[in-house]
């Protein structure tokens, strides 16, 4: 039987997943029309991992993604105008333009945009999750448990009962967990049981490299022992597994109960870029991936539960498609090119060092 | 006024920014209930000066704000610019500056680049002290004095003091900017240059601006840390023979007061840099290269760059002795340059 309510909560979930998925599409297609410069990133088929978690963020909560995360910034509430800003390099981007087109940020979100350094963003958000156990010790809501010497602590504390700490959500890929910035991040959040959940997208690929050369264990989630923190693996293509697996991990987090390492098994349809033909993987293996596709995992457990309606899906694409489109004209007609010196005022937020940088420049082409 | 160690003023002025703000917490490898290896983030001084042993900062601020963290400096320094990026004022402790190099993405690739790649909507406020430099019998990785890497990326502040006044004004403007700065700290000063440390808690330096350590009228010598006391030795020998000296103390190193350099030395037209950094692309050579360029008609001799050798730095004693420049390198230097040759 149709439960509306219940009916109404998936397709709140479904509708950030179809806008990255057209989002998505289309700016691919826009870059290999060359609309706009650098690369893409495309994030098609990892949808299902990135809004199953992007959905239970909350203001205040850091984003540290990576590089494909453009689903969950779509679940945060970015606006596909914004997100055009970006990837066409206008002076409405969130970066200014300063930064390649997929490194993907918000500050009016509080996601913090990436680096090509893969992983340094999994430590950042090991530090806001600190920042938010000192907020609530701060407030006088933490006890800290000193052992029975008197001398030790760490990791060793309650929250008081029936509050919520922010909560950091990291983001990254199987590749990610080779590097040590990987493993200082899990330990110290670790020691700490920091309020922060490291979500894994483990599409087997990390470029070219395969999980096996990155990843020694049977599962990247078996690394989560050595940090004394949950780890589980799931199904990344299935948003309801996502949804509800995350939320335990960040209901956790909120109240004192330490970290989680969730690894999805998820799949990027495309190239790791879209310069890279990705000649390194079989089709049989991309076709079997895109049979579960997280739009036809999702419509066949609607079906199931007999919710799958048209007429809502065809309402929310056609909602979608109108958002999009709107942007792309926006974006090629309306928006403004940022000045090609501006960049020498945003280095430092004091003033009188970006004229220090300034001058040397204007002495040079002055 | 009391008398204090120049490290008792990095401890005071750590200590009375926690008071004033608590968003400003420290957090290093042995910083907490030990105080740290150098004892920087141990105890605030009594009126004498002397440390007050009775309480340290990790019984006054509790153990969060004064946090010992694991031996992990990605984790130390990433950590940080996550807290800053959530509202705090991290004071991130490298114990050894030869280890900073452990956490070089995090410094130059996120913290250097927050402001930028928000344009300008994010700050990063930082501070990273780290104890530099040699003389201590420390050997290959206890010794090193790598600032240049660091004024050399973009986005960073790099501040050095060598007076105690210094240590205390340097450090609070460090902690209250909102851009990030490497703090680094001379190890062989800590205990051996003492001062009169000021006593307004608002007391601070500006970032930029150098300070002429000595005022003189034949040469300038440009140094700071360990270069700096050696040089203000070779000053006093070549005042006796009747060579007036002026010397700068640069103070902060990224961004540069070229200005009071470049202004002394069309005063004096003679100019020697000294540092204990590796000669190759370093602070003698930047300051070599841009006096030239701002007092060029005004030099009677050319510049002279002193510097330690491109070789990892050397254990023993003598070694150590060969490697490091000397008072008599410096007084060679000089009259070299006082006989316009």
């Amino acid at each position: 039987m149709t439960d509306p309510t219940k009916s109404k909560e998936s397709y709140a979930l479904f509708r950030p997943m179809l806008k990255t998925r057209l989002l998505d599409e289309r700016m691919r297609k826009l870059f290999r029309q060359g609309r706009f410069k650098g690369t893409y990133f495309s994030a098609v088929g990892q949808e299902a991992t990135n809004v199953g978690t992007g959905t239970h963020m909350r203001e205040g909560d850091i984003l540290a993604p990576s590089h494909r995360q453009l689903g969950a910034m779509v679940a945060r509430g970015i606006t596909a105008k914004r997100v055009m800003a970006q990837v066409y390099s206008k002076a409405e981007s969130p970066d200014g333009a300063q930064q390649h087109p997929c490194h993907f940020g918000d500050p009016q979100l509080d996601i913090v945009s990436p680096t090509g350094h893969v992983a340094i963003q999994v430590v950042l958000a090991a530090g806001a999750a600190y920042a938010y156990l000192m907020d609530a010790w701060r407030e006088g809501k933490v006890k800290i448990n000193w052992d029975k010497e008197g001398i030790v602590w760490a990791g060793n504390w309650t929250l008081e009962e029936g509050h919520e700490m922010n909560c950091a959500f990291s983001f990254f890929g199987d590749g990610a967990t080779a590097k040590g910035d990987f493993h200082e991040s899990l330990n110290f959040a670790g020691i700490h049981k920091l309020p922060v959940v490291y979500v894994c997208e483990n599409n087997l690929w990390a470029e070219s490299a395969h999980l096996t050369e990155n990843v020694p264990t049977e599962k990247v989630s078996d690394r989560a022992a050595a940090y004394g923190m949950p780890g589980i693996t799931i199904d990344g293509n299935d948003i309801f597994e996502v949804n509800r697996v995350v939320g335990e991990a960040v209901r956790r987090a909120r109240r004192g109960g330490g970290p989680t390492l969730i690894e999805c098994m998820t799949y990027r349809w495309y190239g790791h870029s879209e310069i890279d033909p990705a000649d390194y993987r079989t089709e049989e293996e991309v076709a079997k991936w895109k049979e579960r596709d997280p739009l036809l995992v999702f419509r066949a457990t609607m079906e199931e539960r007999g919710e799958w309606d048209e007429e809502i899906v065809a309402k929310i694409e056609a909602e979608i498609n109108e958002e999009i489109d709107e942007a792309i004209d926006w974006v090629e007609e309306e928006s403004t090119d940022p000045q090609p010196d501006q960049f020498l005022d945003v280095t430092f937020r004091t003033s009188s060092l970006n004229e220090v940088v300034r001058r040397e420049w204007e002495k040079r082409d002055g | 006024m009391a008398e204090m160690t120049l490290i008792q003023a990095i401890t005071d002025t750590m200590w009375s920014e926690m008071e004033r703000d608590e968003k400003v917490f420290v957090l290093g490898q042995d910083c907490g209930r030990y105080g740290g290896v150098f004892k920087a983030t141990a105890w605030k001084s009594q009126e004498d000066g002397s440390p007050d042993q009775s309480e340290k900062m990790y019984d006054r601020f509790g153990p969060l704000r004064v946090l010992d963290a694991p031996l992990a400096e990605n984790a130390i320094i990433g950590g940080a610019i996550g807290s800053a990026i959530a509202g705090y004022r991290p004071i991130a402790e490298i114990q050894f500056m030869d280890f900073i190099d452990c956490a070089m993405g995090h410094i130059v690739n996120q913290a250097g680049v927050m402001s930028f790649k928000t344009n300008g909507s994010w700050c990063c406020p930082l501070t990273i002290r780290t104890p530099f430099g040699g003389d201590i019998g420390g050997g290959i990785t206890h010794s090193q004095s790598n600032e240049a890497w660091f004024c050399h990326a973009a986005g960073l502040i790099v501040m050095t003091p060598s007076t105690v006044e210094d240590a205390a004004g340097l450090l609070r403007t460090a902690i209250r900017c909102d851009d990030p700065v490497l703090f680094i700290e001379h190890k062989k000063l800590y205990r051996s240059v003492k001062g009169e440390a000021p006593t307004d808690p608002d007391f601070m330096v500006p970032i930029g601006k150098a300070r002429i350590h000595q005022s003189g009228s034949d040469i300038t010598f440009v140094a700071y840390g360990n270069m700096l006391i050696r040089a203000m030795e070779a000053t006093r020998i070549l005042q006796k023979e009747g060579v007036s000296v002026e010397v700068i103390d640069p103070r902060t190193l990224w961004p540069l007061d070229l200005d009071t350099i470049v202004n002394s030395v069309c005063k004096t037209g003679r100019c020697v840099v000294i540092s204990e950094s590796h000669s190759s692309y370093g602070f003698s050579s930047e300051i070599a290269a841009r006096v030239q360029e701002g007092a060029f008609w005004n030099l009677l001799s050319p510049i002279r760059m002193i510097s330690a050798p491109d070789t990892p730095y050397p254990f023993d004693p003598a070694m150590e002795k060969a490697y490091l420049p000397s008072v008599e390198t410096i007084l060679k230097a000089a009259k070299g340059a006082m006989e316009n040759d």
